[in-house]
């Protein structure tokens, strides 16, 4: 059988350490290098600038929104203006940045060097993504500045189709978004399938790419039907089709079963990547072989498919038939289970491990713990005598604040700090990077914890005013607030330092087994100067710290010594 | 020759990379790495398999595309069965089954074609391609003939000819609306053909001199020995001859079934009996229109008048409707109707797009056993697009 | 799987991981789908069928889906996993289908009452 891979002996890859060739940043420049790059690493770079910035005009929008709730009635801003800054916020957040976050960043950037390969299956379609994104960003920015949008980012029936604002400017916009998230998530399955690296066997797949290729299979099955429902929300609205309105034998509620056949898979599509780099950092900071890899990897398909039979759990108040709600409230327990097996894994892989409090681990903590609470509450919220009343109250935003912000968000800047070095090549402050994860963890609970209480209250949601004995847990939330972006503007701030004045980073600095750690810091332009070989990716004892780079090496000889488990 | 370790001691080896296997032939001749496989792949059969993967995941995109517009029609029609008994009968099923047969032969062409691909015949693809755009322009003369009739009749969506207070007195150049047309269905065919013809016939003019543009690609191409911009202008030429011809088919076809085929007339029949066989045609349009003057008594005359002048009431109008046994909301059917159709022809035009391009590398021979993957990727969406039509024909236009 | 071009040059008359379709057999498919139209044509004018005419013009419908996508879409030859995925969204389309349709068969009588009101409460004006 086999003889050997040209350059490397042996049966493991080394790194090769003398980069004859300039790094992915630095083997072209120039504006049209970028805007016309078909690398993936490059547009991968192009999606983190992206959605970081709808993360700020996002976040801006929020603290408005908060500081507009610091008392009852008007504090700074009109009612109306209240309606369009919500729908904003929540539109720009869930369309311009979560659901392009993880995959079209960190995806783009890691995946393919994941698997070992030069790029993704399609790369001209991969820049057309991130294009689209850019058409999608512009669109939104359209309707905000010709109209506003007040519909919230939902697009409910009848509300959306005789409000004056421009919805559709913004339903355009993202039925763009849609098209960008599928050539995404297309690439990925295509990539996963058919470009693996020799010896990449389908459980030697790191477990982020398990979860980017679930992510990607709700992208190609649900955004069509997202795509398909904001076109006939436009002609509804556009030249009156009638089949959401009621006076032309029509049903709003239709609507809301096309809205949320897409979008309750969809939120699958934001958290499931977040697991996926969540699985990485626990294993990698603990030291330790993840436990349970196949529960992981199976979990991640299991949730893609799961999301898809829960949908009507968002419209147990709104018209749909009790029978319906009954069915579709037991099976939206299910998804506790796959959710649950890898929370267990999790705990399992950092049980009598060497952890490392890192700032991505700090993160990953973090995640460990919001995602705890938002996924318990969503079972109350999931249990249909509870929803009732329930439902439109402060305990669902804080619920799904817990699980998207809680959950992606954190584990999107703990996947940043974790890949951070091989993107840039520098390391970051490791204090200031841990110290910003505490602050936006204090940050965090004290804004949406104050809201589960208020919920439970009876504060309902989207509301501009609200009784005076509110007041207090208001001021709470939205001093959180103030910390929580005061956290996040710590964070970046790390990065940004890191980039002037950081330190070069070696190959390996975290002792990860996974193969973009093996190429260098930036990866070259086709990501590796050897033939890469797929290998157990969390066999971690193999690592061996070299003082003399301040990183990790590959030590065959610890595979034979070490247990692999 | 060179194969890959593939770390059998670990159980459960990946896909070992053929690359260097195939190489090891330089079958090609050109070196390592053939120039119609990209850089990151490794085999021509790695890329195509690649596509081949990628354009089902996105013809499984288009199928729960259209399937939003499926529930919407099923959910419609489930809860108001009357209104598509009732208005189905406004579409000609002759016209639609021609149109089926027209789309059908294009998928054989397509199929066809890539059978051409696959064996590197370059003229066989060439003509296969361009018999695939002509039954597409056949496909649409004959929608837009379909689509011009009822927009003549304002048999149009619902936004457009039931908004309330106006009703009867369209904005639309005056005419009145549906309501009251589709009982005086004598609405003058020729004109109407006329008026389609021309405007085809200026379509045609249209592209007549787009056919320049090819043409004098064509010709720089020659001179110059430039074989790219030759090849491009070749399949142009091509590909508007094909689309010409296309149109003009769809004419004849419209002048050889429409005075005949149409039903539209029974619809005043039908309204007694929503069961009625609605394949009883042959009745002059004004007969049906005095049929029906005879059988209903006065008061709708008088609200018909009142609807024509537009001076009926909503109620009015609801009433002459129920004395009629018009379902409400009957425009309904045709906001489906031309959302389900307009979204079809709007990929039609798309594959037409996807087949000029390939007819332009077709021409430049780019295609042979290796390298097929366009012609099987265009030819499995342009049968997609096919199968829609297969299930929105009977839909539309068969069930009542 | 097999790498079939192994043993084939590059050139006419060969074809490596291509599956050609022989001409009689898409000859065949294209005039059975023609007929199947002629069919459905004609029953739908001429046979009543009353409530079955959703489930014969379907079913024809789909044995034309089928033979479209047998043949003219090379499915019999194609990877398993392939056919998989188109299965796998037929499925999904289903479920949405079905769990939509049955939501709305549970409130389609209130709605119709509702309907019914507004006619009577017309006709008393």
């Amino acid at each position: 059988m086999a003889t050997d891979i040209s350059t490397t002996p042996g049966s493991h890859t080394q790194p090769v350490p003398p980069q004859t060739e300039p790094d992915y940043l630095h083997v072209s420049s120039g504006f049209s290098s970028w805007a016309f790059t078909l690398d993936h690493k490059r547009i991968g770079i192009m999606y983190l600038i992206g959605v970081m910035a709808a993360f700020a005009l996002g976040g801006v929008f929020a603290l408005i929104l908060r500081t507009e709730l610091l008392t009852p009635g008007p504090t700074i801003i009109s009612a109306d203006w209240y309606n369009q800054m919500f729908t904003l916020h929540g539109a720009v957040m869930v369309f311009l940045f979560i659901i392009p976050s993880i995959p079209g960043a960190l995806g783009n950037f890691v995946v393919p060097i994941m698997l070992g390969t030069k790029d993704v299956a399609f790369p001209q379609m991969n820049l057309a993504s991130f294009y689209l994104w850019v058409g999608g960003a512009i669109f939104f920015v359209a309707a905000l500045l010709t109209g506003g949008l007040d519909t919230g980012w939902t697009f409910y029936t009848p509300y959306s189709t005789t409000t004056s604002t421009s919805v559709i400017a913004a339903t355009f916009g993202a039925f763009i978004l849609g098209f960008s998230s599928i050539f995404t998530g297309l690439n990925f399955i295509v990539t996963v399938h058919t470009m693996r690296a020799p010896g990449m066997s389908w459980f030697r797949i790191p477990l982020f790419v398990w979860a980017i290729y679930a992510t990607a299979i709700i992208q190609v099955l649900a955004t069509p039907v997202l795509g398909i429902t904001l076109l006939m929300l436009i002609a509804e609205r556009a030249l009156g089709l009638g089949i959401f309105d009621p006076k032309m034998g029509g049903d709003p509620v239709l609507f809301q079963h096309f809205f949320w056949f897409y979008s309750h898979p969809a939120v699958y599509i934001m958290i499931l990547p977040a697991m996926g780099i969540i699985s990485e950092l626990i294993s990698t900071y603990s030291r330790r072989h993840i436990f349970g890899y196949r529960f992981i990897a199976f979990s991640s398909v299991g949730l893609a498919l799961l999301g898809f039979l829960v949908w009507g759990h968002h419209m147990f108040t709104s018209g749909q038939s009790p029978a319906m709600s009954v069915i579709f409230s037991a099976l939206t327990f299910s998804v506790a289970i796959p959710s649950a097996v890898k929370v267990f894994n999790w705990l399992a892989t950092m049980y009598r491990g060497s952890i490392s409090l890192a700032t991505p681990m700090c993160y990953a903590l973090a995640f460990l713990f919001l995602f705890t609470i938002g996924g318990l509450t969503g079972l109350f919220l999931g249990t249909l005598v509870v929803d009732v009343p329930l439902h439109d109250t402060y305990f669902v935003v804080a619920h799904f604040h817990y699980v998207m912000m809680g959950g992606t968000l954190i584990a999107f800047l703990g996947g940043i700090f974790h890949w951070w070095p091989k993107m840039t090549g520098k390391m970051y402050n490791e204090f200031w990077g841990q110290v910003s994860s505490v602050i936006v963890f204090l940050g965090f609970n004290l804004t949406f914890f104050p809201q589960f209480i208020l919920g439970t209250r009876g504060m309902p949601r989207r509301y501009y005013n609200y009784v005076p004995e509110f007041q207090s847990l208001h001021v709470m939330s939205t001093v959180g607030a103030y910390v929580l972006g005061l956290g996040l503007t710590i964070a970046l701030a790390v990065l940004i330092h890191s980039l002037m004045r950081g330190k070069k980073a070696p190959n390996n600095p975290w002792g990860a087994a996974t193969l973009e750690w093996q190429t260098t810091s930036p990866p070259p332009l086709y990501n590796f100067n050897y033939e890469p070989v797929g290998r157990d990716p969390y066999a971690l004892h193999e690592m061996e710290y070299d003082a003399s780079i301040d990183g990790y090496k590959h030590n065959p000889e610890l595979a034979k010594l070490a247990p692999a488990h | 020759m060179t194969t890959v370790t593939d770390h059998s001691h670990h159980g459960d080896a990946g896909k070992p990379s053929v690359g260097h296997e195939h190489d090891a032939h330089g079958g090609h001749g050109h070196g390592d790495h053939p120039d119609f496989v990209a850089h990151h792949f490794d085999t021509p059969e790695q890329q195509f398999d690649a596509g081949k993967l990628g354009i089902w995941l996105f013809l499984v995109t288009e199928i729960l595309f259209f399937s939003g517009l499926f529930v919407a029609y099923t959910i419609y029609r489930t809860v108001h069965p009357e209104i598509f008994e009732y208005a189905h009968q406004f579409l000609n099923k002759y016209l639609g089954a021609i149109n089926t047969g027209v789309l059908l032969f294009s998928s054989l062409t397509m199929a066809w074609g890539v059978r051409c691909a696959q064996l590197g015949k370059r003229w066989g693809l060439v003509n296969c391609l361009g018999l695939t755009l002509f039954c597409a322009a056949v496909f649409l003369g004959v929608k837009t003939f379909e689509y011009a009739e009822k927009y003549e009749k304002r048999l149009l969506w619902s936004g457009s000819f039931v908004s309330a207070p106006d009703l009867g007195k369209e904005a639309w150049g005056g005419k009145p609306a549906a309501h009251v047309l589709h009982v005086n269905m004598e609405s003058d065919h020729a004109t109407l053909n006329k008026r389609v013809e021309d405007d085809l016939g200026y379509i045609m003019k249209l592209w007549f001199w787009v056919l320049m543009l090819p043409l004098a690609m064509m010709l720089v191409g020659h001179w110059m020995n430039y074989r790219s911009l030759r090849s491009t202008g070749i399949g142009g030429l091509i590909a508007i001859i094909g689309i010409m011809a296309g149109i003009q088919t769809g004419l004849i076809i419209h002048h050889q079934l429409e005075p005949h085929g149409s039903e539209h007339g029974e619809v005043a029949h039908v309204e007694g009996d929503a069961h009625a066989d609605p394949a009883k045609s042959g009745e002059s349009d004004s007969e049906l229109a005095t049929d029906k003057a005879d059988h209903e008594p006065k008061d709708a005359k008088t609200v018909e008048k009142e609807l024509v002048a537009g001076n009926a009431t909503e109620t009015e109008i609801h009433q002459f409707d129920r004395a009629e046994q018009i379902p409400r909301n009957w425009s309904v059917f045709f906001s489906i109707y031309y959302f389900m159709t307009g979204l079809h022809a709007f990929h039609i035009i798309g594959g037409m797009i996807a087949i000029t391009w390939l007819l332009v590398r077709a021409v430049n021979n780019e295609f042979h056993s290796l390298y097929f993957g366009p012609v099987d990727y265009v030819g499995l969406y342009w049968h997609l697009v096919d199968l829609i039509w297969i299930y929105l024909f009977p839909l539309l236009y068969l069930i009542h | 799987m097999a790498h079939s071009h192994h043993d084939e040059g590059h050139g006419h008359g060969h074809h490596g991981f291509a599956h050609v379709m022989p001409v009689p057999l898409l000859l065949t498919v294209f005039f059975v789908l023609l007929g199947l139209t002629w069919v459905t044509t004609w029953v739908s004018a001429n046979v009543p069928l009353g409530s079955y005419e959703l489930i014969v013009s379907m079913g024809i419908a789909s044995v034309k889906a089928g033979l479209v996508m047998a043949f003219f879409m090379h499915m019999i030859h194609e990877k398993p996993f392939n056919i998989a995925i188109v299965f796998f969204s037929l499925v999904f389309v289903a479920l949405f289908v079905g769990f939509t349709l049955h939501d709305k068969f549970e409130y389609k009588d209130q709605e119709t009452e509702a309907v019914y009101d507004q006619i009577r409460l017309e006709q008393a004006k």
